[in-house]
């Protein structure tokens, strides 16, 4: 593109900014945004109020203790459709309780009833949310579909009592709207509930989505109390583990890894730094003064050019030229080979065999991510979760978070699905599926995941992810192999012990019919054919 | 082997000694192994003193720690406690019943084919040093016998005059038959069936003080161990058959016993003579017919010829036999024991025609002299 394109991309996405409120985009974008339908809905609001949660827990080191409540409601709603006829779907009451830091009183209004982009140009930071949408955003969605407020009871450690409030969302203003606002009783340290109604739909997604969570997530416990259909039950997902995994921190962007209309946009907001060397070695990481200068002499810019000034393309193609240092890599909150472990021997406690590997952290176009794979075999508990198997199972996680769409498009399950795990022992059935139960999950975080559009849940092939998952999953392969050898190796010598123990049967009868005689035993022979440690 | 042909409980203690055996192995804890002979054509060798194939030194061995050895072991087992039951009950048993015994004792011992269940009555054989008749598992029937023989069966005695038809059947099984007295000087057994009915519709036995056998083809192992009797008993042996390659193994069976059965002993007859037709024969016995009686060679006789040169029994007896098998290479003909038809104008000279040659050839390869 020419530079008076790009400029002007980057102008109107600001005018844009600056014209709509968020609460407004929201409203028009719902679809995209991942309420499309009821299913979706119901597990998109699960995810979002799940994702604030743990970002609560994680501000004070604190293990998250989750409790969930799905209800539905018995009413419906009609909601409607791309044909025109509306279409039916039944309201459900869903309150998330947890143990995070709690919103101070007076900002809990605030805090929940106003929309905010949550991209951020000057920082990158591994987050949960992909859209950056956040818990207002499910308020807001509520109130469209079904009218009804959301109560948000919060208290911060130390207070006496807990803060209640009711409110909805004025979408013009993009302001909460209090409906009522008191202090309560709460037994509780610190923490938030959010109770809010959604037309919903709830499916097995819903719980494996939640059990994958749990494995993104080994400290997490998660209480589940669901009323569907009529029938009301509770599960509970253990923590596997105790340890709080590392914070992910804020870094600098990386030049490699702007395009042209964020760097414009960036420079025109900057009012701090006057000259466009200093505006580059303040907001990019492993840029010093000398290289900012040196990357402006190679764009042919003035280095004291005021940052307004800007010529974004030509800047970022002197640093591709410049081969610049690759940024901090440990500023992830990765899961961990041993936690991994844990969180599948926690779902899955009767599998054979649990393999994990995580790969030192590394870059793509400036933006540290850390690949984990992992691999659960064999036992009624896999079998059970892959179901009616048409696919190898693949459970996918970005920064923590499962990804629940959009299966085949998905670089982490591409990855797997073109290793030929027939090399690492896997016995594999039709279409490429493995016979004995096995399931994989295959994890990255990153301080921005590349998802292959705004909205999908699928990670973009990158070449550096696809080459570190690769090394992973051939990693993971080795300690497969290992484990499957040795048990093909167990059922033959089995076998044969079951072999040997009905011919000696067969033959101490003859040999008995033949001498007329007592049947002789024949266990020494067999002891001494396999050995004291067989039986 | 021993000469004397063992009673039927000195059989059964045999087998039962397999049995004995395995269980002292067993009760001990220990794992059980069979050495015996081994049954391979590599080891078979055709010993020229004895004039006779036999088995050689190598040894082979039955494993309990091997699965396919384990098997066997346990198949051997099995044929040994049928042929202890079917021995008590007085059932013979053919290798196709025992095929469906071993198919039907349980799925572990189920026989790929025939050929499993047969390899294991041989390995019975050589395990328990019997050959199979003794425990039962008995040839086909095959031939017959004729002359003034009586015969001991174990529940009658039969003269080979007196049993109607075709003359006395010879059983798959031998074994308890017993020569109990004869009025012949010598036994000559035949290849073919037609020569063999006008030799006693002409009563030439009754004249010429001789048994005759009839083969039907490549004996049976019945006739075969029944020629063997009679010339452990001091009876002159003589073989007649076609000239053609194929007649050359019929005579060396008897001979010289099979590579097959190189493990049996007592399948072969070493004394018994090859009278005829051999391939001087034509010249002097038939002159003047030998443009009519001369077949001509086919592919299959001639490739059967360059097959048998190299056996080890052609190499013996001063190159005779080589010398007759060349003469089908260099003549590319062949002919029958039904020549002896060409050289009669009518049905009374036949008698003579045969008295001729059977007098002959008696007193040329045997050194007997035969009244008439």
């Amino acid at each position: 593109m020419v530079v008076d394109e790009l400029r002007l991309a980057a102008e109107q996405e600001a005018q844009r900014m600056r014209e709509s409120n968020p609460a407004q985009y929201f409203e028009r974008n719902l679809h995209q945004l991942g309420f499309s339908d009821p299913e979706h809905s119901l597990l998109q609001t699960l995810k979002e109020m799940i994702d604030n949660s743990l970002d609560a827990t994680e501000l004070g080191d604190i293990l998250p203790d989750l409790t969930l409540e799905v209800e539905e409601t018995g009413d419906e709603i009609t909601l409607p459709s791309q044909t025109g006829r509306g279409r039916k779907a039944s309201i459900y009451r869903v309150r998330l309780e947890d143990n995070g830091v709690g919103i101070v009183p007076d900002k809990v209004s605030d805090s929940i009833g106003k929309l905010l982009f949550g991209s951020k140009l000057t920082v990158l930071k591994q987050s949960r949310g992909q859209q950056g949408i956040g818990i207002s955003a499910v308020v807001l969605y509520s109130q469209l579909t079904t009218l009804r407020p959301t109560t948000v009871v919060s208290k911060i450690a130390g207070n006496e009592r807990a803060r209640r409030v009711v409110l909805r969302i004025d979408v013009d203003k993009n302001e909460p709207v209090v409906i009522e606002e008191g202090d309560v009783p709460w037994q509780k340290n610190n923490g938030i509930s959010i109770e809010l109604f959604l037309p919903g739909k709830y499916s097995e997604r819903v719980d494996s989505y939640l059990r994958e969570l749990a494995i993104g997530n080994p400290h997490m416990r998660l209480r589940l109390v669901k009323k569907v259909a009529g029938e009301t039950s509770e599960t509970v997902l253990e923590r596997a583990t105790r340890g709080i995994p590392p914070v992910a921190k804020e870094i600098k962007p990386h030049l490699s890894s702007v395009d042209a209309g964020t760097l414009h946009r960036m420079a025109e907001v900057d009012d701090d730094c006057r000259t466009l060397a200093s505006f580059l070695s303040k907001h990019f990481a492993m840029i010093s003064g000398k290289m900012a200068r040196r990357i402006l002499q190679s764009a042919k810019l003035p280095p004291n050019l005021k940052p307004k000034n800007i010529k974004a393309d030509r800047i970022l193609e002197a640093a591709r030229n410049m081969k610049l240092r690759r940024p901090k890599l440990d500023v992830l909150s990765f899961i961990g080979e041993d936690e991994l472990k844990a969180a599948l021997r926690n779902l899955f406690p009767d599998a054979e065999f649990m393999g994990a590997v995580s790969r030192p952290p590394w870059s793509y176009q400036g933006i540290p991510f850390r690949v984990e794979v992992g691999v659960a075999i064999g036992g009624q508990s896999v079998i059970n979760h892959n179901g009616e198997q048409k696919r190898t199972s693949v459970i996918r996680l970005a920064n923590r978070v499962p990804l629940p769409y959009d299966l085949s498009d998905c670089e982490l399950y591409r990855a797997v699905s073109e290793i030929d795990w027939r090399n690492y022992g896997l016995v594999i059935g039709e279409r490429g599926v493995p016979v004995d139960g096995v399931i994989f999950v295959a994890s990255i975080v990153a301080s921005r995941v590349p998802y292959t559009s705004p909205g999908k849940f699928a990670v973009a092939r990158v070449s550096e992810i696809h080459d570190e998952l690769t090394l992973a999953l051939q990693e993971l392969g080795r300690q497969m192999r290992v484990h499957l050898q040795r048990k093909r190796k167990e059922e033959s010598e089995a076998k044969r012990l079951e072999y040997f123990r009905g011919y000696y049967g067969l033959l101490a009868e003859e040999i008995a019919n033949i001498t007329r005689a007592e049947m002789v035993p024949y266990e020494g022979t067999i002891k001494r054919l396999f050995g004291g440690s067989e039986a | 082997m021993p000469e004397t042909a063992l009673s039927i409980e000195e059989v059964k203690d045999r087998l039962r000694q397999l049995g004995s055996r395995i269980g002292d192995i067993l009760s001990k804890g220990e794992v059980p192994s069979i050495d015996h002979r081994r049954l391979s054509k590599s080891n078979v060798r055709f010993d020229l003193g004895l004039h006779t194939y036999e088995l050689g030194d190598d040894r082979a061995e039955i494993r309990g720690d091997r699965k396919s050895s384990l098997k066997k072991l346990t198949a051997l087992s099995f044929l040994t406690r049928v042929s202890l039951e079917r021995l008590d009950v007085g059932l013979s048993t053919t290798k196709r019943d025992y095929y469906y015994l071993q198919k039907s004792r349980h799925p572990l011992l189920m026989p790929a084919n025939q050929a499993e269940s047969d390899h294991v009555i041989r390995v019975a054989e050589v395990v328990h040093d019997l050959s199979r008749e003794t425990f039962g598992v008995v040839a086909q029937s095959k031939g017959y016998l004729y002359g003034d023989i009586t015969l001991r069966e174990p529940k009658m005695k039969v003269n080979c005059t007196q049993t109607g038809g075709d003359g006395y059947s010879v059983p798959g099984n031998v074994e308890y038959i017993e020569i109990e007295s004869t009025r012949i000087r010598a036994l000559i057994a035949i290849e073919k069936e037609g020569i063999y009915r006008n030799l006693m519709e002409l009563g030439i036995p009754e004249k010429l003080g001789i048994g005759i056998a009839m083969l039907g083809g490549q004996p049976s192992r019945g006739m075969r161990r029944m020629l063997r009797k009679f010339s452990d008993a001091g009876y002159p042996i003589g073989i007649l058959t076609d000239l053609n390659p194929y007649s050359l193994r019929i005579a060396a069976n008897i001979i010289y016993g099979s590579i097959q059965s190189a493990h049996i002993s007592k399948l072969s007859a070493p004394n018994a003579k090859f009278m005829g037709l051999e391939a001087s024969d034509v010249d002097e016995f038939f002159p003047k017919v030998r443009r009519v009686i001369l077949e001509p060679l086919t592919e299959e006789d001639l490739k059967a010829s360059n097959d048998n040169a190299s056996l080890p029994y052609m190499q013996g007896d001063d190159g005779y036999w080589l010398r007759e098998n060349q003469w089908f290479v260099d003549n590319q003909k062949k002919t029958e024991l039904e020549a002896f038809n060409a050289l009669t104008r009518h049905a009374r000279e036949l008698g003579d025609v045969y008295v001729g040659y059977v007098r002959e050839k008696v007193k040329r390869k045997m050194d007997i002299s035969l009244p008439g």
